[in-house]
């Protein structure tokens, strides 16, 4: 029981920061590496939020909202030149930025490790069914499957998302339609930051806050969005399920065994079915 | 790209074999009988500066300089010139920036902080025939008996810090104990350490765990140790793993079940990272600024003075072993660098901020006291909000064994 | 096949003038006063140039996109550490069996990957790399030494010379550096190079011609392989030490991004890149702590607007010239 509700949590995180990813990688075509960063942003907001106004939830509503201010300007200025060029440009402009968003992290906020709590509402455990669990997992689970059946319903549901999706599969028609694919754009990245943000700050209560989280997670990421699909909320929240639960078992049974096993689903999936479980056919190869 | 976290902090078996090559430094210099005093006394320093080592590296760093402020940046005579690189917590780049330091003249190498990156530095000064000062990785193997000719350490090695922490364990009547280790050789014979002690007092070690680091997640291992019925958690997780620990297990309330231990991954900028979570949890420390001797009263004077804040573990421990090295090379008079290494080697120092250090002349390991604590929360203006007091401390006769 | 001119610069026909520029100019380096400190960078950037050499034959010549090159190169320089340390080969044959060793690692790597294109290759690429440097840290620690590396690592011996002198092995990388400089050149500019050059530019086209595309790709991505394994022995020999991060995705980041910056597809063009590089970061972070800020900005800049990397704008004052020459009536 322990473990399922620890493989929920998991995938819960797992989510969070990879819906983001995926939607840019999908809507955009744009390999972003800095996702990373973004997300470290986050969490670096998110502390400075708390501790200026000291709640945890206002700083968990603007902290996103900052770090994809900071994506729509990344947008605009570093990437619309590179659009359309190959992936090792896109690449080579990411790292670029990942280095930049660090040195303006430290910058402001130095180099030692920042403290982030959970509001004390919810860091109490709880005892379900013979596990000890944290509430805030609980929380984490919750908060979770919501964003995930927001992003699914605006994608999938409103005008917005027909918008986005749209523009990404075909965008010289979209734009014969009217549609000015450029804010299209703008917007999706700004959207998939403030995601990557927000996984930062909400995450940041479970993990040490320093210059470098941000690397700890990419690959991660990188794991979920190809297995789920470039663009797929749906795939992401099955890849994050399955990564989850198989992080969760495997940490308790063999745990030098999870990294392996995770590098190796993704191989097989790319070999087996590249587009992922339910990506759609991209003109990314 | 070189920000590949490394968490892994403490001891290792040095792989290096006993023979070494010990090649010229540079071409063209002659040997003389006496060596001539240089234009400057050149010490190369290598630890993290950056990512999450960083905080620990700055910390060596004000010590260091305060020692050599102390001397007035001199050494008979001859100017003192203090170089540090950063490794950016990477063994690659530490070596890397060691040896060319080391190919640009330096008389000696101090670092680092992290076992590996240290083995690794001292497989090069041994190779390059340049001392090393080493003050903060505690892995026992680093200072093996007849292992090394040219690098000391000044700080506690793992059997101290274990040694100490068996004994804080046994005083609060600790009796099952759940362990928790990263999984490398070092982290694995600290562990094996810490089990022989545990079991020579009666302790019964009731789990273990064994994880990869960086390590992700702890939920299922600390899950395991509820179950277990422990009556106290001993991790020897360093840096970020322990951060991620002790964050976790604070979610779930492991304080309230039991005790949380740990051989020394818990210090100053850990706490700052995890706030009120690091309160109560026991840890082994390499230097507390409360001790009471009076060159440590005299060093923390001049420490606020000159940082506003009372010094850290990893300050003190480094401004402790520069102040005696530099002193030991400044006695021998003598430029040629065998002549130090014969003077550090069974070296005593009285006045160290932790009272009488003799250094062992088998295996350059310093024999010293070592000291446990407990994590606070502090109320006085001057401290950090969170810190450690001292609780236990062990002398050395009950850690070492004399050399032959 | 008409044998076509390899191009080292865009605008420049001849790579024989460039490479007996690049011989001197190491000639005299190895010569000169050059501060002891500096013969360490020095050696750093012939070595890492022999990855992004061979690096660029999988990249830039044929167009494969790969994020995984630093398991063969950490594979090179475990390889040359267990020789030398435990079988105790002789140093030159450490150093062959490193690049055979990447070599073959590349072709198992290339066996799967090449199933795939584009990014879907450059991914995949990716997750084998990091199961290698996981296998590194953690599973094959008889082999690696796990988490701490293996140190102690000796330089060559030749003719009774020890290279444990740094500008002595100057001299030995230079050497090493420049003959693989001339494979490579002579590979660019052979049949097969142009063969493999076509199928990075129109591949259905060479496969109607009679070429199987995907043999080609899968010996060229071998060969990048020798290069970086015996780049990785150099580097393990010149450090004395190796450690599992240079199995890391970072590193293979580290050579992409060498290579686009001086120029990818050129002969000179990476070793252009890793020399900048590496004294971007040297002299960077002598002058200010913000060092790594400006070398993102420098890397975000070059993307932008120099694409074609420092090659590129060298290669400008002259491509400029060949349009005026062109426009100009007869």
């Amino acid at each position: 029981m322990s473990i399922l509700a620890i493989g929920l949590s998991l995938a819960a995180m797992l989510f969070l920061l990879s819906a983001g990813l995926t939607l840019i990688f999908g809507m955009l075509g744009v390999v972003n590496f800095a996702h990373g960063s973004f997300y470290m942003l986050g969490a670096y907001l998110g502390f400075q939020l708390i501790q200026s106004t000291g709640s945890f939830w206002l700083a968990l509503a603007l902290a996103p909202l900052a770090g994809a201010a900071v994506g729509t300007a990344v947008e605009v200025l570093l990437l619309r030149p590179v659009y359309g060029r190959e992936h090792h440009v896109q690449m080579l402009l990411t790292f670029g930025v990942i280095l930049m968003l660090e040195e303006a992290v430290r910058a402001v906020w130095g180099l030692d490790y920042k403290e982030v709590a959970a509001p004390a509402a919810l860091a109490v455990p709880v005892h379900l069914l013979g596990a000890t669990i944290s509430g805030y997992r609980l929380f984490l689970i919750g908060f979770g499957a919501l964003a995930a059946a927001l992003l699914f319903t605006v994608l999938e549901r409103t005008r917005v998302g027909v918008i986005v999706r749209a523009t990404s599969s075909d965008p010289e028609m979209a734009r014969a339609l009217g549609l000015d694919v450029g804010v299209v754009r703008t917007g999706v990245f700004a959207f998939g930051t403030g995601l990557a943000a927000l996984a930062g700050v909400v995450t940041a209560p479970l993990f040490p806050v320093e210059l470098t989280m941000g690397f700890g997670v990419i690959i991660d990421c990188f794991v979920v969005v190809v297995i789920g699909g470039f663009g797929s909320i749906r795939g992401a929240v099955v890849a994050s399920l399955l990564l989850g639960m198989v992080r969760a078992v495997g940490y308790g049974v063999a745990p030098q065994w999870v990294d392996l096993l995770g590098y190796s689903l993704l191989i097989l999936v790319l070999l087996l079915r590249p587009r992922g479980l339910f990506g759609r056919e991209q003109r990314l190869a | 790209m070189r920000f590949r976290t490394m968490t892994s902090v403490r001891g290792r078996v040095g792989m290096t074999l006993a023979a070494a090559l010990m090649a010229a430094s540079a071409i063209g210099r002659p040997a003389f009988a006496a060596e001539p005093a240089p234009a400057a006394f050149r010490i190369a320093a290598v630890v993290g500066l950056s990512g999450p080592l960083a905080v620990i590296g700055a910390d060596m760093r004000r010590g260091v300089e305060l020692a050599l402020d102390e001397r007035g940046r001199s050494i008979n005579g001859v100017p003192i010139e203090i170089t540090w690189d950063d490794s950016e917590g990477k063994p690659q780049v530490t070596v890397q920036k060691a040896a060319g330091r080391i190919a640009g003249g330096a008389h000696m190498v101090f670092g680092e902080i992290s076992s590996p990156a240290t083995s690794a530095l001292s497989g090069l000064t041994e190779q390059r025939g340049v001392p090393l000062l080493i003050t903060f990785a505690a892995d026992n193997a680093l200072t093996a008996p007849g292992r090394l000719h040219w690098s000391f350490r000044t700080g506690k090695n793992v059997d101290a810090t274990v040694g100490v922490t068996a004994g804080f364990a046994e005083r609060n009547k600790i009796r099952r104990v759940f362990g928790v280790t990263p999984d490398y050789d070092a982290a694995r014979g600290s562990w094996t350490v810490f089990k022989a002690m545990a079991a020579a007092r009666g302790i019964e070690i009731v789990g273990e765990e064994f994880h990869p680091t960086p390590a992700r997640d702890f939920s299922i291992t600390l899950d395991k140790a509820v179950r277990s019925g422990a009556d106290a958690l001993y991790f020897i997780s360093q840096g970020n793993d322990a951060i991620t620990l002790l964050k976790q297990a604070n979610e779930i309330g492991l304080k309230d079940r039991m005790k949380l231990l740990a051989p020394g991954g818990v210090d100053e900028s850990v706490l700052r990272a995890v706030g009120a979570a690091g309160v109560g949890v026991g840890s082994s420390m390499r230097y507390h600024w409360s001790e009471d001797f009076p060159a440590n009263k005299d060093f923390v004077a001049r420490y606020r003075a000159k940082y506003n804040e009372v010094p850290s573990a990893n300050a003190g421990d480094a401004y402790d072993g520069m102040r005696w090295w530099l002193r030991v090379v400044a006695d021998t008079k003598s430029w040629d660098k065998k002549d130090w290494v014969a003077a550090m080697a069974g070296s005593v120092i009285e006045d160290s901020v932790e009272g009488r250090k003799v250094m062992g002349a088998c295996d350059h390991q310093a024999r010293q006291i070592a000291i446990a604590g407990v994590g606070v929360e502090n109320t006085a203006p001057d401290l950090p909000r969170y810190g450690m007091v001292v609780t236990d401390v062990m002398q050395p006769d009950r850690i070492y064994t004399p050399c032959p | 096949m008409r044998r076509l001119p390899a191009r080292v610069f865009p605008g420049l026909s001849s790579s024989w003038a460039g490479g007996l520029v690049l011989a001197a100019a190491l000639a005299g380096l190895v010569a000169s006063d050059v501060g002891s400190d500096r013969l360490l960078l020095l050696n750093l950037v012939l070595v890492y140039s022999i990855f992004a050499l061979g690096y660029d034959l999988a990249f830039g010549l044929g167009g494969l996109l790969s994020l995984g090159h630093a398991a063969m190169f950490g594979l090179g320089a475990y390889v040359l550490a267990n020789a030398t340390l435990r079988l105790g080969w002789p140093f030159e044959a450490a150093l062959l069996a490193a690049g055979l060793a990447g070599m073959l690692l590349a072709a198992v790597m290339g066996a799967v990957a090449l199933r795939l294109s584009g990014i879907f290759f450059a991914l995949v690429t990716l997750a084998m790399g990091q199961l290698c440097a996981i296998l590194a840290g953690n599973h094959l620690r008889g082999f690696t030494g796990g988490l701490d590396g293996l140190s102690g690592i000796p330089r060559p011996r030749l003719f009774g010379i020890d290279f444990s002198n740094d500008r002595w092995f100057l001299a030995y990388n230079a050497v090493v550096f420049l003959l693989l400089l001339v494979a490579a050149a002579r590979l660019r500019a052979s049949p097969f190079g142009q063969v493999v050059a076509g199928i990075r530019l129109n591949a259905p086209r060479i496969e109607q011609l009679g070429w199987r595309a995907n043999r080609f790709r899968a010996a060229i991505f071998a060969i990048s392989g020798f290069y970086a394994g015996i780049a990785g022995a150099l580097l393990a020999s010149l450090l004395f030490f190796v450690s599992p991060q240079v199995v890391e995705w970072t590193t293979s980041g580290d050579v992409l991004i060498m290579t686009v910056l001086g120029g990818a597809g050129t002969l000179f063009g990476p070793v252009l890149g890793v020399a900048a590089f590496e004294l971007l970061k040297d002299e960077l972070s002598r002058w200010t702590d913000r060092w790594y800020g400006l070398l993102g900005l420098i890397f975000v800049l070059v993307t932008i607007f120099a694409p074609g990397g420092i090659a590129g704008l060298l290669g400008a004052p002259t491509r400029w010239l060949s349009r005026r020459r062109a426009a100009a009536p007869p």
